[in-house]
């Protein structure tokens, strides 16, 4: 399962982990030519490594952040800071955290969708099969594949076998509109409503989609990829909008933490 | 054993047009009939290689790619990692059982070490 959030709302501190990938993700934006296993050359550590610890499979240790920080250049100071967020107890995500670089390189539509097509019953690992089932052409297909493998996020272990790197992730960012083809269901309410309950209605969705995520990770037969988009957006700025700070404000976890 | 080029491959920014412009100047016959959707290229005569038109990343122009054939792709990996190459797509295998990588060598000139499926000569 993917989610793309997109929320005004502070996150939590980043775990060295998010160091790592936003790096990796800024360095990929920045030289085309860029990779997780140049990542991993420049870290003076092998691929396979650097990705369970992207991946949150293997632990990250002090000495791996120290040996890690020391490759990116991070002083004494810096290094101790993210020891010390390392320690710091966590509700630990239950997701992957894509930073937002990665998640540009790589978009929800059709990266996810490539992804989680993977599970689906009858996958064939065939550009064609693929490109007819998302509706979208060949070549579209070749190039998520080829920027999946480069970020890491996909393995093509066997002719017949491709994994899902990613598993399930979060990412922040904006969220880009739907595919057009295949709209099941759609709904859009405009309304005017009481500023200060704005955070009620933020809780409601993060609940909302939780349940949903939980009730759809049941489903024990696979054989549909559907996407869901909820978005709630402010309309009114100005003097009709009021105070931002009388905004009522709620502390629900994020929905993706309880997937 | 030798480290033969055996394929080239243009990565096109709009891969129907190169397709086109090459078959209409030189009578290349293109066919995408494969599980990656690749336009393989028959250049036809003799004496030459056969190479294939992939699409380009947004983030990058138009260039073209050499495939070396190697007995094994990781090892070609290590060697090149070794000489100061950078890997873009680690060791894949591909539908067909093909395995490939791609890389950058010490100048940024993208390459593919390949190697075939098993049982094909």
């Amino acid at each position: 399962m993917k989610w793309r959030i997109t929320t005004s709302e502070p996150e939590a501190p980043p775990r060295f982990r998010e160091r790592l990938q936003t790096e990796l993700g800024e360095r990929c934006s920045r030289n085309p030519n860029y990779s997780l296993r140049a990542f991993a050359l420049d870290l003076a550590t092998d691929h396979s490594t650097l990705s369970q610890l992207l991946r949150g499979k293997r632990r990250m240790t002090e000495a791996s952040i120290r040996a890690l920080g020391g490759q990116l250049g991070l002083d004494e100071e810096e290094l101790d800071a993210w020891v010390d967020a390392e320690r710091t107890p966590k509700v630990p995500p239950a997701t992957r955290s894509l930073d937002a670089d990665t998640a540009a390189l790589a978009p929800a539509w059709p990266h996810d969708a490539l992804l989680e097509l993977l599970a689906i019953e009858g996958f064939r690992p065939d550009a064609r099969w693929i490109a007819a089932t998302l509706g979208i052409s060949v070549d579209e297909v070749g190039l998520a594949l080829h920027q999946l493998l480069r970020l890491g996020l996909l393995e093509m272990a066997a002719a017949d076998r491709w994994e899902d790197l990613l598993g399930d992730a979060r990412a922040r960012g904006d969220v880009e509109p739907p595919p057009p083809a295949h709209r099941l269901e759609g709904a859009t309410l405009t309304a005017v409503v009481d500023r200060r309950r704005l955070g009620e209605l933020r809780a409601r969705i993060r609940a909302w989609c939780a349940e949903l995520g939980s009730e759809l990770e049941q489903h024990t037969t696979r054989d549909a990829l559907v996407r869901i988009d909820l978005n709630l957006a402010l309309l009114t700025s100005g003097a009709a909008a009021g105070d931002p700070d009388e905004e009522e404000t709620w502390d629900d976890p994020s929905p993706v933490g309880r997937s | 054993m030798g480290r033969p080029v055996t394929r080239w491959q243009i990565l096109s920014r709009d891969p129907d047009a190169t397709a086109s412009f090459y078959g209409e100047l030189f009578d290349w016959q293109v066919d995408a009939d494969n599980p990656l959707g690749a336009r393989m290229v028959r250049t036809g005569g003799e004496g030459g290689i056969e190479g294939g038109i992939w699409p380009a990343p947004p983030e990058a122009p138009s260039f073209v790619q050499l495939f070396v054939d190697v007995p094994d792709v990781e090892d070609a990996v290590s060697r090149a990692e070794g000489l100061g190459a950078r890997v873009l797509v680690p060791p894949s295998t591909l539908p067909d059982g093909e395995r490939m990588a791609v890389l950058h060598d010490p100048q940024g000139l993208p390459f593919v070490v390949h190697q075939r499926a098993a049982g094909d000569g």
